[in-house]
């Protein structure tokens, strides 16, 4: 059976494994960017240091070692504080000049470009980092150049917290956005859903509605409009030949039978009346039941009874034709028996359930001969069981199918009165209702159950 | 009584002129919706017999015409579409009975004599009395002579109906339709078996016989005197 709402929501799923795709996407190129940023400055920061570390040792230096002093003294003095180190070193210890008076500590003997961290001090009160160059002379005497990249540090950071925000705010719109959007569109389809229940529930008129976009969903809403007014156009023309042919033979059948009523009551004496003429109407009356129920069939079957169909009393319908057949039974030598389990209720035609329930007692007063008929409403899960059960001969299990057929009757049938259509119909009304239609053995005799879907046929559930 | 009868097919409408006549009924016919229209609106009838499919005037828009005209003359539908929804759709469109084709006679005549006695507006009576039989519905109890009977309440709505159309023919299909709201006919003739429970009870061991069975047309209850 299928439900008339989805089970799972295709579009969260598809927009969350999206979603979760762009995120992974998000940070990777996060990630890169802030690296690549990162390695550039450094790069282009070491670069400008043995620039400037070149500088010193190819100008001044050239010329004397106190003349290199002179001149990173003046640098020092000269340059903010706050940006460039200069230092000019005998050993570890002692340093002959230059922005600090000692050598730092940490400081690796290589002469790699290294980075420094330098502690809290009364002058700085946070944590600073200096990116240094530092380079050994020949006799044995250090200078390093250097340069404050805190601020590189906390720009970097910044650029990692401004990207995640970014990323995030990025993926929540575009999780969000896309959960609004792919549901735009499965409105769409949900529209198409509904108008299909909608036809299954009888309202035959209704059409997926389109907009004058005419995208992809207004095209295929046309197509699926047009394949239902064809469809309806169909039904719309079996109805009208079907009502034709009712019509076209009703006619005459109603002015035969007009004549012979006026010959009967034109002759002498009623009571005895004229023989053939009786036996003529008998038999016209006969072909007409058969022919209404052929009539009935068909419109079960074309399922106009559909719009009929609402919450219904099963009880109420055993009861009434319980109620109906009761005295009938007694007369013929049978007992009929009513049991109710109390307050079930299906959703079904009232009329149509009826008329089947009337058909299965009629079968069982006809051919159970003697004994006790039980009519009875059963829970089943979530089926409401509507059963008639005999103790006459039964139906053997071979020809089980086959009396559900229009005009099978069985050898047992063949001297009595009846077309072969009771079952037909049964199985029609069954057919119409998605209710089950089972021919049990009853040990001995036939029971005959109706297994009704508590909620109607499944396109009814709302 | 004064009947209109709007049919179609001339040999059908000839054979029922002809037969409410001899039933004792003052029939006019026409053979059209839009003539058919025309005499229900401008003259008196007691009831009107419309055939569903007629040429000029469909016979469910001239019953609607008629009644938003201020027509409310009883109309009995006879049509050849036979479907329950066929049913509730010439009912909502304003008859008030409906009859499938072919039919016989005194169905016809059951139902046409039964809708012409239907009390327009007024309210129903609650006790009802055929001879020493009499009914009350607010007590639902039931006596002859002064004696209570007991009836099943099934046996009750038969009698009530009965009572209530006392001295007219009324059909199998008609106990059917008021007692059970079945609109089917069944096969085997179970509404007989009632009627003759029904018998036991209120004719038996009482002086005169009440209810009667016309035989090819249904059952009568009818005061002896």
């Amino acid at each position: 059976m299928i439900p008339a709402e989805p089970r799972r929501r295709i579009h969260i799923r598809l927009t969350l494994a999206i979603g979760l795709l762009a995120g992974l996407v998000g940070v990777g190129a996060l990630w890169g960017v802030v690296w690549w940023s990162t390695e550039f400055a450094e790069y282009e920061l070491d670069q400008e240091l043995s620039a400037e570390v070149f500088e010193l040792l190819n100008g001044p230096m050239r010329e004397s070692p106190s003349r290199l002093a002179g001149e990173i003294r003046r640098r020092a003095q000269a340059t903010d504080a706050l940006g460039h180190v200069y230092l000019y070193a005998e050993s570890h210890e002692t340093v002959i000049e230059g922005t600090w008076a000692r050598w730092p500590r940490g400081m690796q003997a290589t002469d790699e470009p290294q980075t420094l961290t330098l502690q809290k001090t009364d002058q700085w009160r946070v944590e600073r980092h200096v990116r240094l160059v530092s380079q050994t002379l020949s006799d044995g005497r250090r200078i390093a150049v250097g340069h404050d990249v805190t601020e590189l540090e906390r720009l970097q950071s910044m650029l990692w917290w401004a990207g995640g925000v970014a990323l995030a705010v990025t993926l929540v719109l575009g999780v969000g956005g896309g959960l609004v959007v792919s549901r735009g569109l499965l409105g769409r389809v949900e529209a198409m859903n509904q108008t299909v229940v909608g036809i299954l529930r009888g309202r035959r008129g209704e059409r997926v509605p389109r907009t004058d976009v005419l995208d992809e969903f207004d095209v295929l809403a046309g197509h699926f409009n047009r394949l239902l007014d064809e469809n309806e156009m169909l039904i719309d023309r079996m109805r009208e030949v079907t009502n034709e042919v009712a019509h076209d033979l009703r006619t005459p059948l109603t002015r035969m039978r007009g004549r012979i009523e006026s010959a009967l009551a034109s002759s002498s004496n009623e009571e005895t009346g004229d023989e053939t003429l009786q036996a003529l109407r008998e038999e016209l009356d006969q072909a007409l039941e058969t022919f209404n129920a052929l009539l009935r069939i068909a419109q079960v079957e074309t399922g106009r009874a559909r719009s009929e169909m609402q919450r219904i009393d099963v009880e109420r319908i055993a009861r009434d034709a319980f109620e109906l057949y009761e005295p009938a039974a007694e007369a013929v030598g049978l007992q009929l028996c009513l049991r109710l389990p109390g307050d079930l209720q299906v959703v079904g035609d009232r009329h149509l359930l009826a008329q089947a329930v009337t058909n299965l007692l009629e079968n069982a007063i006809k051919y159970a001969g003697r004994g006790v008929i039980t009519l009875a409403v059963d829970r089943e899960g979530d089926r409401v069981a509507l059963s008639v059960e005999d103790g006459g001969p039964g139906i053997p299990a071979r020809d089980r199918e086959r009396v559900l057929q229009r005009f099978t009757r069985l050898e047992a049938a063949r001297n009595r009165p009846g077309a072969g259509l009771g079952l037909a119909f049964v199985l029609a009304v069954a057919t119409l209702h998605e209710a089950e239609l089972r021919l049990e053995d009853a040990e001995p005799g036939l029971r005959v159950v109706l297994a009704l879907p508590t909620n109607g046929p499944a396109a009814m559930e709302s | 009584m004064r009947i209109l009868l709007i049919e179609d097919d001339r040999v059908t409408c000839d054979y029922l002129v002809k037969a409410l006549g001899e039933s004792g009924h003052n029939v006019d016919a026409a053979l059209d919706g839009s003539q058919g229209y025309e005499r229900a609106r401008s003259e008196d009838y007691d009831v009107l017999i419309v055939d569903r499919m007629l040429p000029s005037l469909d016979g469910l828009t001239l019953i609607e015409r008629l009644r938003a005209a201020g027509r409310d003359t009883p109309v009995l539908i006879v049509s050849a579409l036979g479907a329950v929804d066929d049913r509730v759709r010439g009912l909502r469109a304003g008859g008030d009975d409906y009859l499938v084709k072919p039919f016989a006679f005194a169905e016809l005549l059951a139902r046409v004599e039964a809708l012409s006695r239907r009390p327009r507006g007024g309210a129903r009576p609650m006790q009802l009395c055929v001879a020493d039989l009499e009914l009350d519905q607010l007590a639902r109890t039931v006596q002859r002579s002064g004696q209570k009977i007991e009836l099943k309440p099934r046996e009750f709505q038969i009698l009530e109906y009965m009572m209530r159309h006392a001295g007219h023919v009324v059909t199998r299909t008609m106990l059917l339709e008021s007692v059970w709201d079945y609109h089917f006919d069944p096969e085997t003739n179970v509404i007989d078996v009632h009627i003759s429970r029904l018998r036991q009870k209120i004719d038996k061991g009482f002086g005169s016989v009440l209810l009667h069975t016309v035989r090819g047309a249904g059952y009568v209850i009818r005061d002896p005197g």
